[in-house]
């Protein structure tokens, strides 16, 4: 990130010099700026939890939206996609600290959501803890986990962890299929049991302003409530001490060791948080399916896939960018069963078409496998031409119509003359 | 006795095809640093190909192999010019990004052409055991074994003493200094990937006969194993991955061949035996077996 | 009876594959001195400073600061010790802002966790509203008010230097560990530099080992030097000793020799890329 050495030698007229007669005597004694000296600048003593009215409005709105959206909408299957979409979501606020803040990367998320699935499925579900208890064990057991692979960290770097977290897939995968007393193996386990109720609040069963919700829609309260909650931890965790320490690791883990972080501590901590989130995501999404199965390795590889891929669209390193990350593309494969009908049209010289639910119809991809090539494609797109994610696009294609536009004025050319001669350099 | 011979035999063949998909795999590491997990793709969609151009065109098998490589090879350049190429000089995070999502693109086009279940894709070599002393070889494992061989020899006469090979081991080194030697970094890119590519349908159609000949979109899977293979033998080094790879296959068919009298460990635990093979090692030597200790930046 | 000084490094010796990087070092620093490292490229006075602030683990020898031996422990308890460094290609966290750097520095003076960070109530609150007043502080010290809120890797180099002796400098360290301060920057900057050093030493209650290739500051501030070659220390004492010691000039006439407004400038300004 240093700059490249050009310009280097010139003296910059905005930097500013420091004053030859000591200011601030003894500033080192005092804890409190005096009244007139005051500090400069930063006047800021908190970083706030919203910078900028901008950002204000929109979270308040955004909120606002969640809220009533089931008022509008009670047709159960948008309100399930929805509620997936915020289960995802915090599976993605949870990836989004480990990779974008911590700077690790991570193949294994899957592994924490099929984790979470079974750990609903036999608590919640056939054993009958209340809500509470299993979203608490949920998250207990998946940071447990996450802390053991935190060590692996620590000892292997970049492409190796990468790797090396793909191991907690297969190991994963294998349990699941081996241990059958707890997962029911190849057959699956129900999670419709699971209880829902948080004291007198039963999310299966919900009055709010006076209505009855359906299932469906106090399952999508409970998911976002969760996306709200997560969304503001992490956000006080990134502007604290401990969420620093984790960002430093990642811009240059010897300095930051070399000012006192114990890298080790923040890097584990970084990996149980996300891993419990990821848990917790999967537990509630499993209890949306109704049902849990065991998921061949490469589906979970897909599947950890898709999570990097929404962290990447939504934008890396951001809070917000796991949310809308999720929102866009979670319900990708949803969607494309619901509007599968314009994309079925059959392929010229092919005889197939393009996507069907049927099988009978022998599309050329099934519903799952379209959305996989899309998560792929957006993963590899944006990688390429938008590395900042959704907003960076959005920046990038308004500085090229601002572009076509300039060459469209640029007809009257003296206009577009001058405006380079004023301009020298720009 | 016997059993332990025919193990090491089946393992060691088994280890031969991990070990060409971990080459693929060195030599995109070794000349762009890009860690490509698109390699698993590579053998599947490699595989099918061969597949289409033999039973499906009735094309005789040699030529159908060969017509494979050689589009796998130019699959691997396209890729690389359209693709990769971008992303030269970008972190080392987003290179597996993006090839993470090509494997994604490269497995599901594979599946959704070549759509019907069962396809078999027979070899010449296929069936067929011989029995010395008492222990009964597979003349498959003799193929795959001599096949692995032959191919890894090229590899090595390739690197030590053509002029692109050795032009690619300059680019490896450093990029400046062999640009101004002549040498095309962007080429010597080009030919990593397509030599990534070729390799991948010559263990593909290995692992598919192994398999008793039936041909599933999961091949991509198995060369999954490739990985630890690879990572334990050390990221930049080609003996390395031969190292590795005949490690890989051993453990897993020992794994599988004895998994009976370690039942506890659950079945097919063949499967993550490769992983926790890998782990154990890295814990003990974290940049493999033969790699160069480097401080890696994610 | 002396009192014991602040730092004692005695007999450190380091190797790397059988290369022997340090050989037998030993010099001390005083409370509250400036004491030099020079020595031409490659003469081991980076490996020391790693060595002091545990970077580097020395096979031999002892590093004993404030009457504990440093040598074997983490970096981070080096640190937590009141030791505090830069590095001499910069080690700033790039992404982040300038308040953010600076309050990484005050990272051990600070206790709350990632729960009580994440609830952000309380303790975790009040402590950073305290340390941020402080770390203003030092903004207005370093004169930095005009590069807040950007990421601090897009700032200027020279800016950035001082950034980081911003950030070693909020740690409040008794002992600041600095490691080539003035590479790479103009004329106007280093004149910045060794006025901002001198400050220091006026204000606050530390000492410094410094790390320099430009004799000029050098010599302007420091009040002692210890001189450096391959790996071994061939002379120590007052400036105006060591600078003539006849093996240090032996050392650095293999490097280079000029003359520069009637002071000895020994090696010339290091080529140095961040």
């Amino acid at each position: 990130m240093t700059l490249d050495g050009a310009g280097r030698g010139e003296p910059r007229p905005h930097t500013p010099r420091i004053e030859r007669t000591p200011r601030t005597q003894g500033f080192m004694r005092r804890m409190l700026p005096s009244p007139e000296t005051g500090p400069p600048q930063p006047a800021r003593l908190l970083t706030p939890l919203l910078p900028g009215v901008g950002a204000k409005v929109s979270t308040a709105l955004f909120a606002a939206g969640v809220l009533v959206c089931p008022i509008f909408l009670d047709d159960p299957f948008w309100i399930t996609v929805l509620a997936n979409s915020g289960s995802f979501a915090v599976a993605a606020l949870g990836l989004s600290l480990l990779t974008g803040f911590a700077g690790q990367v991570s193949l294994g998320h899957a592994a924490f959501i099929t984790v979470g699935s079974y750990l609903v499925a036999f608590f919640g579900a056939r054993l009958g803890w209340p809500l509470p208890a299993w979203l608490a064990l949920s998250a207990v057991v998946g940071a447990i986990i996450g802390a053991l692979v935190g060590p692996f960290a620590l000892r292997f770097k970049g492409n190796y962890l990468v790797v090396v977290t793909l191991a907690l897939i297969f190991v994963v995968t294998h349990v699941v299929r081996n241990w059958e007393g707890f997962t029911g193996g190849f057959d699956g386990v129900s999670t419709n049991k699971a209880p829902m109720a948080l004291g007198s609040v039963d999310f299966a069963n919900l009055e709010l302003f006076g209505r009855q919700f359906s299932r469906e829609q106090g399952l999508y309260y409970l998911s976002w409530i969760l996306v709200g909650l997560g969304a503001l931890l992490l956000r006080n965790l990134v502007r604290s001490r401990a969420g620093r320490a984790i960002q430093a690791v990642r811009d240059r883990d010897l300095a930051a060791e070399t000012v006192g972080v114990n890298v080790a501590r923040y890097k584990i901590a970084a990996f149980a948080i996300s891993s419990a989130l990821a848990t917790v995501a999967g537990s509630v999404y499993a209890v949306g399916l109704r049902f849990v199965s065991p998921r061949e390795p490469l589906a979970e590889l897909f599947l950890s896939i898709r999570f990097v891929a929404i962290i990447i669209v939504g934008g890396m390193g951001t809070i917000y960018g796991a949310v809308v990350g999720a929102l866009l593309l979670g319900p990708l494969p949803e969607l494309v069963k619901q509007f599968v009908e314009y994309l079925s049209f059959s392929i010229p010289g092919l005889g197939r078409p393009l996507v069907s639910t049927l099988a009978s119809e022998n599309p050329l991809f099934s519903v799952s496998a379209f959305s996989e090539i899309v998560f792929g494609l957006l993963l590899v797109l944006f990688v390429v031409f938008w590395p900042q994610g959704i907003s960076g696009m959005i920046r990038s294609l308004r500085g090229r119509a601002r572009q076509l536009r300039r060459l469209g004025t640029r007809n009257g050319w003296a206009r577009g003359t001058a405006r380079r001669n004023a301009t020298p350099g720009a | 006795m016997e059993k332990f011979f025919q193990l090491t035999v089946s393992g060691v063949a088994l280890g031969g095809i991990y070990a060409l998909v971990a080459l693929g795999f060195v030599v995109v590491y070794k000349s762009s640093r890009a860690f490509n997990f698109a390699q698993g793709g590579f053998v599947t969609l490699g595989t099918f190909l061969v597949y289409q151009f033999t039973i499906d065109w009735g094309l005789n098998f040699w030529v159908s192999l060969l017509l494979g490589i050689v589009s796998m090879a130019l699959v691997g350049m396209f890729l690389e010019r359209v693709v990769m190429r971008q992303m030269v000089g970008k972190p080392a995070f987003a290179v597996v990004l993006v090839t993470l999502g090509l494997l994604l693109i490269i497995e599901q086009v594979v599946r959704a052409v070549w759509t019907a279940p069962g396809l078999i894709l027979t070899v010449p070599w296929s069936g067929g055991n011989t029995t010395v002393g008492g222990v009964t070889f597979s003349h498959t494992d003799f193929w795959t074994m001599g096949a692995t061989a032959a191919l890894l020899v090229a590899f090595f006469l390739f690197f030590g003493f053509t002029r692109a090979g050795l032009g690619m081991r300059a680019a490896a080194l450093d990029q400046e200094a062999a640009a101004a030697q002549g040498v095309s970094v962007g080429r010597a890119f080009s030919l990593s990937w397509a030599i990534a590519a070729a390799v991948a349908p010559v263990a593909g159609v290995m692992l598919t006969s192994r398999g008793g000949s039936a041909l599933t979109a999961n091949i991509g899977f198995i060369a999954l194993a490739a990985f630890p293979a690879m990572i334990l033998g050390g990221l930049d080094s080609t003996s390395g991955a031969v190292l590795g790879g005949v490690l890989v296959g051993l453990a897993e068919i020992y794994t599988q061949g004895y998994l009976d009298d370690v039942a506890w460990l659950g079945s097919n635990f063949e499967v993550v035996m490769p992983y926790v093979m890998m782990v154990l090692v890295l814990l003990w030597r974290p940049h493999g077996l033969l790699g160069t200790p480097q401080v890696e930046r994610a | 009876m002396s009192a014991p000084h602040i730092l004692e490094v005695s007999g450190v010796s380091l190797r790397f594959a059988g290369v022997r990087a340090l050989d037998d070092v030993t010099f001390h620093a005083e409370r509250g001195e400036l004491l030099a490292l020079i020595g031409p490229n490659g003469a081991g006075k980076t490996s020391v400073l790693n060595c002091i602030s545990g970077v580097y683990h020395p096979r031999e020898g002892s590093i004993v600061f404030e009457g504990r031996n440093l040598v074997g422990r983490r970096p981070y308890r080096i640190a937590a010790g009141g030791v505090a460094r830069t590095f001499q290609n910069l080690g700033l966290f790039g992404t982040l802002d300038l308040m953010e750097n600076l309050m990484l520095g005050r990272h051990i003076h600070m206790r709350s966790g990632v729960l009580a960070g994440s609830i952000w109530l309380g303790r975790a609150r009040r402590e950073e509203v305290l340390n941020r007043r402080r770390c203003a502080e030092f903004v207005e010290l370093l004169d930095l008010g005009a590069f807040t809120g950007r990421p601090v890797g897009l700032l200027p180099y020279g800016i950035q230097k001082r950034i980081e002796i911003g950030r070693a400098l909020a740690a409040e360290p008794r002992l600041l560990l600095l490691d080539e301060p003035v590479a790479g920057m103009t004329g106007e900057e280093q004149e910045q530099t060794s006025d901002l050093l001198r400050r220091i030493r006026l204000e606050m209650d530390l000492t410094i080992i410094l790390v320099e290739h430009h004799m000029n500051l050098v010599l302007e501030v420091a009040d002692r030097l210890v001189a450096m070659n391959f790996g071994k220390v061939i002379s120590s004492g007052r400036p105006e000793e060591v600078s003539v010691h006849p093996e240090v000039v032996k050392a650095y006439l293999g490097s280079a020799k000029s003359e520069v407004g009637g002071r000895p400038v020994l090696a010339p300004p290091d080529a140095l890329e961040g």
